[in-house]
């Protein structure tokens, strides 16, 4: 006698976990444009990689001879699998099953998917659809108590912050502790129209006297320009790849190294285009992104947060193969200046990449701080502190190129000044504590006060000062280590990703990351 | 036929316009140029269009995601 009926009732069991919440649910599922949990694990992993555990953990229902009649599983699926070979955790909700409400679950199956990245220090990617796991006044009537909130698992999920990578999809409509758990992440995606997150949705948010849709309150895109997420895509499977790729770039954990993709382009390649890439007119902007892409591996630019805090663009990719962290200014916005939210964007990304020991690239233009009445009620100089703060801290290999401009406070945060100052400038490069042409009126008060013509004196002050804004005389003075070829920048970046890798220290860093 | 609002991506003053209603545009092309932080920066049409409106004037100010020009395309 062998345990061969054990072993095939675990079987049926396990058949009725993959029937879900049932056909009906199922239908309405795919009727509101999603796929399925099951699916959706499917598609994010390598082939056939889905290892699950806890499947048949859920509500079976019994007859009177305590024989199975009925089975609904818990709606948190979860195991491991491969990306691109590696191994991680995956979870996800299942809202056939019920909208991720406490009463539906096994709470401590989504702990253990987090427990399990943290101590096998693989990378975690969430895939919610629901409340993921917070309360519902229902449960007072089952319970016949209520109780004092606390946030389950969070212990763990901010510890996975700080030592692997986290990834938050949303592919459902997203509220309370379901929305908290998309952004406790290092990467979080929201599905354009199939995706909304809320503190609370619209009925909640109805009895406070406003009317809204769930598209109104907590659409993709209204997400995303909020920096609530970084990024919104049209389709879950591109959701999926978006994952995959940028999991391609980071170390299984902080115990390991971002691993050296493959090696696809000639580090020494020059782009002519690049010397005439900064207009000459100091007033015109140009396309930073355009230059990212070029001076970066083909193919290998991944920006997230596009939408939120656009005066910096934020960004993986890759220098002879080797993952680095890309920060750089976009003119369009702003001209680069530090805007309050530029600055919340730099601060997470700088804290971002030290976690990760990801080397970073500067690409820099950037006229100081955004100034104005909306600059101050914005708290931008707290906001840009902060950021200054994270730099400080930041132990990774850091290379900034100026690509044009330099000023002020912010400007001067291009790099930690106390290190060695891997550094070039571009012959476009403008720099200063203040920019000459906003300068002279506070320098030059009582001297313009007291002239005739105070706009022709302004005029000649200003043409005398610009005199003294060649990058050679910064040069001179070794107050800019080096003036390069703009198109030796990419050899001389890829020189710096392989100095750089011998240098990436593995460990949890003393600043890691906070959402 | 489908309108689309152009918003300021920034808080600024209106420079120039160098469209009018009723001008074809094509995709990238400069419909107003704000200044801010004493840069130019374009507020381009996103697509392939004609303007149906310029909701602001040199001169202006204009505050982030204020609606410049509408568009259809």
């Amino acid at each position: 006698m062998t345990w061969q009926p054990e072993i095939d009732e675990l079987r049926r069991r396990e058949q009725l976990a993959r029937e879900m919440g049932g056909k009906e649910k199922i239908e309405r599922q795919r009727a509101g444009g999603k796929l399925t949990v099951r699916e959706r694990i499917d598609l994010l992993l390598d082939g056939n990689s889905f290892h699950e555990i806890g499947a048949i953990a859920g509500k079976g229902r019994y007859d009177g001879e305590g024989r199975l009649t009925g089975f609904t599983p818990a709606n948190f699926v979860m195991g491991r699998g491969r990306i691109n070979g590696r191994p991680v955790v995956v979870g996800g909700d299942d809202f056939t099953v019920r909208g991720g409400a406490m009463d539906a679950a096994i709470s401590s199956k989504q702990i253990y998917a987090e427990r399990m990245a943290n101590e096998l220090r693989l990378p975690i990617v969430r895939l919610i659809d629901g409340t993921g796991g917070g309360g519902s006044v229902k449960m007072l009537e089952t319970d016949g108590r209520t109780y004092v909130p606390y946030n389950q698992g969070w212990d763990l999920v901010t510890d996975n912050l700080a030592k692997v990578p986290v990834v938050g999809l949303g592919l459902g409509s997203v509220a309370g502790l379901g929305s908290a758990r998309l952004v406790s992440a290092h990467y979080s995606v929201m599905v354009r129209e199939i995706s909304q997150m809320f503190i609370a949705g619209p009925p909640l948010v109805a009895r406070t006297g406003e009317n809204t849709t769930k598209e109104e309150l907590g659409g993709s895109e209204l997400c995303a320009r909020a920096g609530a997420v970084d990024e919104v895509v049209e389709s879950e499977i591109e959701a999926f790849a978006r994952t995959r790729q940028f999991l391609s770039y980071l170390p299984s954990s902080v115990f390991d190294l971002p691993p050296r993709g493959p090696i696809t382009d000639e580090p020494n390649r020059r782009d002519d285009w690049l010397i005439g890439a900064i207009p000459r007119d100091r007033r015109k902007v140009y396309d930073m992104r355009k230059i990212v892409a070029t001076l970066l591996d083909t193919d290998s630019f991944f920006e997230f947060g596009r939408l939120y805090g656009s005066a910096a663009i934020t960004a993986l990719g890759r220098l002879d193969g080797w993952p680095v962290a890309v920060l750089a200014s976009d003119p369009y916005f702003y001209g680069g200046g530090w805007t309050a939210d530029a600055a919340i964007k730099i601060t997470r990304f700088i804290d971002f990449a030290n976690t990760f020991h990801l080397p970073v690239v500067n690409l820099v233009d950037v006229p100081g701080f955004l100034i104005g009445r909306q600059a101050e009620v914005d708290g931008t100089i707290r906001h840009g502190a902060r950021a200054l703060a994270a730099l400080y801290q930041a132990g990774v290999p850091w290379c900034s190129v100026l690509v044009r401009r330099a000023f002020g406070v912010a400007g001067a945060a291009h790099a930690n000044h106390t290190r060695l100052m891997y550094r070039y400038a571009w012959p476009s490069g403008d720099w200063g504590s203040l920019p000459v042409e906003g300068g002279i009126e506070a320098a030059y008060r009582a001297e313009l006060a007291a002239a005739e013509d105070a706009s022709q004196l302004r005029t000649d002050i200003e043409k005398n000062l610009n005199r003294f804004r060649s990058p050679f005389l910064t040069a001179e003075s070794f107050l800019i280590e080096e003036i390069i070829d703009p198109r030796d920048t990419r050899r001389l970046l890829c020189e710096f990703a392989n100095l750089a890798a011998p240098l990436r220290t593995p460990g949890v860093v003393a600043t890691s990351y906070r959402p | 036929m489908a309108t689309k609002s152009i918003r300021c991506p920034i808080s600024g003053t209106v420079f120039q316009i160098h469209k009018a209603p009723g001008d074809s545009v094509v995709a990238k092309e400069a419909v107003v140029t704000l200044e801010c932080m004493k840069m130019e920066i374009p507020i381009e049409a996103p697509s392939t269009g004609r303007v149906v409106s310029i909701d602001v004037r040199e001169g202006d100010s204009v505050v982030k995601d204020q609606q410049v020009f509408v568009l259809e395309i």
